[in-house]
């Protein structure tokens, strides 16, 4: 081992350091209350964006226009209203001191009388964010996949720069990269079409035939129809189409649909 | 209590009993000899019939045989045991029997060729045809397992024996494994006895086992006589037999392409009021691939008065038979049902002419029905055409 051959390691490895420790002693005071468990549920609450709203199994974003992200079974969080707002409840299964499934809730009131939860109560949103992502930067199960919904839901915290790092991550599994990209597909339809714009409004007919040939267009295989797709979502006259166009492109994985995100989201 | 005895159920009893009776001594000696092996293959010949000839791992039977155009090649195992010198060999009936704990495990069949020279093999040589067929009947009519089944072939195939009647005892026989009355009927059906016939016919009227009833139904469509097909016509009309089977019957109508066949089952359609079995009539006329039933299958799907779904299964087989694309699109611009439009739109995208994804294209972007041209677009999505994508393009960005 030379000088030589440890300084662009070295530097590159100061770089992901000092991203860690911006992403923080917040994020690692919360670990390390999580980490004290050893085994059961551990739960915690933040501050959700103003446009997410959760019932029952599922979260809807964006007004009652959007789609809904179905979570799984509420077996933690009791609701009493159809569209709930406050806050995001997360609740984090461990064990052997590791989390092994992650459930987010918005909204609703947790369930009493259960027992083997420890309950860390509000966080802030940065805290939260900050360990979400880098559990989802660094864990190779599920759980990485899992901790980024949450991620993209609180309040007032800019997420996307590192999501770019983990759709990029060629060292991060599939599911947690495409979980990523999607996320950021639906950022960029956000910054070209605010949610609070979108309330009440009324699709054309024009509109929704055009969604539909979008959503043929990314059918197509191969990735044949990304720049046609890229195309769309940056020169469309309708922001809806283009929007459609960037979700569409968000399931697509295609390395050129990030470097699309990107350029919007900047 | 004598008299409570009916005289044809004791006769009933007679013929079963008739069948259950030991075979003859010979046929005992032969069973005796290949149960002397406990573990491992014994082998036998016998006569076989002059009309059969073996090849590799086939057997072929009738009049054309050496022409290799043989009316029924029977694929049997690979010839492990068996070397062929020609293409059509001649008898005699080879039959390997692999023991196992002084039962028959397995049963193969050849014909022709010279034994294999193997160790470990009993041989028992040429025994007499009786014999084979009363030994194999035995093992058909009493063992488990697939030996039973296996049996029965090499039955059909000896010289100077008409197998019909204990094949037809052995299918009516509802103590035996159903699998082994399957190969019993099936091997019936190919025996050039017309009795077979009404063997088949009786089975299928008799039997309230389904499958049975299924396996007479494809026996009787397989026959080559063609004897069998006004008996499936028959069973196929009646209220009396059950649906599934009548169906069952209606299909292998279909596969028998005739123009009197054709006529037939359109008059059917016309009879029968359930419409799962119009469905099966439907699908039987699109079997038969010609010009009149394919505008059978057209003249349905515009007849109003018909009910819907079975003009939206008419139209998707006349889809996929020859139903030109210029008629359908003609048709497509007259339907007024939103369904039928729908299934017109599928059935658009199942073709792969050129003609098809034009139309497609021209109802993404023409037709004023919005959930038409949103079909359209759907499914153009899923075609591998390379002109969709600027298609698709050229619509979004008008």
């Amino acid at each position: 081992m030379t000088m030589k051959s440890l300084r662009l390691p070295s530097l590159a490895a100061l770089v992901v350091l000092a991203t860690v420790s911006s992403a923080s002693a917040d994020a690692q005071g919360l670990a390390a209350r999580i980490s004290q468990v050893r085994a059961g549920k551990v739960r915690f609450t933040f501050a959700p964006r103003a446009d997410v709203c959760g019932y029952g199994n599922s979260i809807s974003r964006g007004g009652n226009t959007r789609m809904n992200w179905s979570s799984d079974q509420s077996e933690d969080v009791l609701y009493d209203e159809e569209c709930s707002h406050k806050p995001v409840r997360l609740v984090l299964n461990v064990e052997n001191g590791r989390v092994v499934k992650l459930r987010t809730y918005v909204g609703g009131s947790w369930r009493t009388g259960v027992s083997g939860v420890t309950d860390l109560g509000a966080v802030s949103t940065r805290e939260a964010t900050d360990y979400l992502l880098i559990l989802a930067a660094t864990d190779n199960g599920p759980v990485g996949r899992e901790a980024i919904l949450p991620a993209t839901l609180a309040d007032s915290v800019v997420v996307w720069p590192r999501l770019f790092r983990i759709a990029r991550d060629d060292d991060r599994p599939s599911s947690t990269r495409k979980q990523a990209i999607f996320w950021l597909g639906q950022a960029a339809g956000d910054r070209i079409s605010p949610p609070e714009t979108r309330f009440e409004r009324r699709e054309t007919e024009d509109e929704d035939v055009k969604k539909s040939a979008v959503f043929a267009l990314s059918q197509r295989r191969n990735g044949e129809a990304v720049p046609a797709l890229i195309q769309v979502a940056r020169n469309n006259r309708d922001v809806e189409v283009r929007k459609a166009a960037l979700f569409w492109l968000g399931q697509s994985a295609d390395p050129r649909a990030i470097s699309l995100f990107e350029e919007i989201l900047r | 209590m004598l008299n409570r005895i009916n005289p044809a159920g004791m006769a009933g009893v007679l013929v079963i009993m008739a069948c259950l009776v030991p075979p003859r001594t010979e046929a005992q000696g032969i069973a005796r000899r290949v149960s002397a092996v406990r573990d491992g293959k014994v082998r036998l010949t016998f006569a076989a019939r002059e009309e059969i000839c073996g090849y590799g791992d086939g057997i072929s039977t009738g009049p054309n045989r050496k022409s290799n155009n043989g009316r029924t090649t029977f694929t049997s195992d690979h010839s492990e045991d068996v070397i062929y010198e020609r293409e059509c060999s001649e008898g005699p009936v080879r039959v390997v029997i692999t023991m196992s704990a002084g039962a028959p495990e397995r049963i193969k069949t050849y014909v022709g060729g010279r034994w294999r020279q193997t160790s470990g093999v009993t041989d028992i040589g040429n025994v007499s045809v009786r014999d084979a067929t009363d030994y194999l009947l035995t093992v058909a009519n009493t063992q488990s397992g697939k030996a039973a089944g296996e049996a029965i072939f090499p039955v059909t195939l000896a010289d100077s024996i008409n197998a019909a009647q204990p094949l037809y005892a052995l299918a009516k026989n509802s103590a035996r494994p159903k699998d082994v009355r399957g190969q019993a009927i099936f091997w019936l059906s190919q025996l050039e006895d017309d009795r077979a016939v009404s063997m088949l016919d009786d089975i299928l009227k008799t039997s309230r086992d389904e499958d049975i009833g299924d396996k007479a139904i494809f026996g009787l469509s397989q026959h080559r006589s063609g004897k069998g097909f006004p008996i499936l016509r028959s069973y196929a009309e009646s209220d009396a037999n059950p649906e599934d089977l009548r169906g069952k019957a209606i299909f292998w109508l279909g596969q028998r392409r005739s123009g009197d066949g054709e006529n037939y089952l359109r008059g059917l359609y016309s009879r029968i009021r359930s419409e799962e079995l119009r469905d099966k009539i439907i699908f039987s006329m699109s079997q038969q691939k010609s010009v009149e039933s394919n505008q059978w299958l057209l003249d349905l799907v515009s007849n109003s008065n018909e009910p819907l779904e079975m003009r939206k299964k008419a139209l998707f087989w006349a889809g996929q038979g020859g139903a030109s694309i210029e008629k359908l699109a003609s048709m497509y611009s007259r339907m007024d049902n939103r369904e039928m439009k729908d299934q017109m739109i599928f059935v658009f995208s199942q073709r792969h002419e050129r003609a098809a994804l034009d139309k497609l294209m021209d109802i993404a972007k023409n037709d004023p029905d919005r959930e038409a041209r949103r079909k359209a677009m759907f499914w153009l999505g899923q075609s591998k055409d390379s002109r969709v994508a600027g298609f698709l393009s050229e619509m979004i960005n008008r």
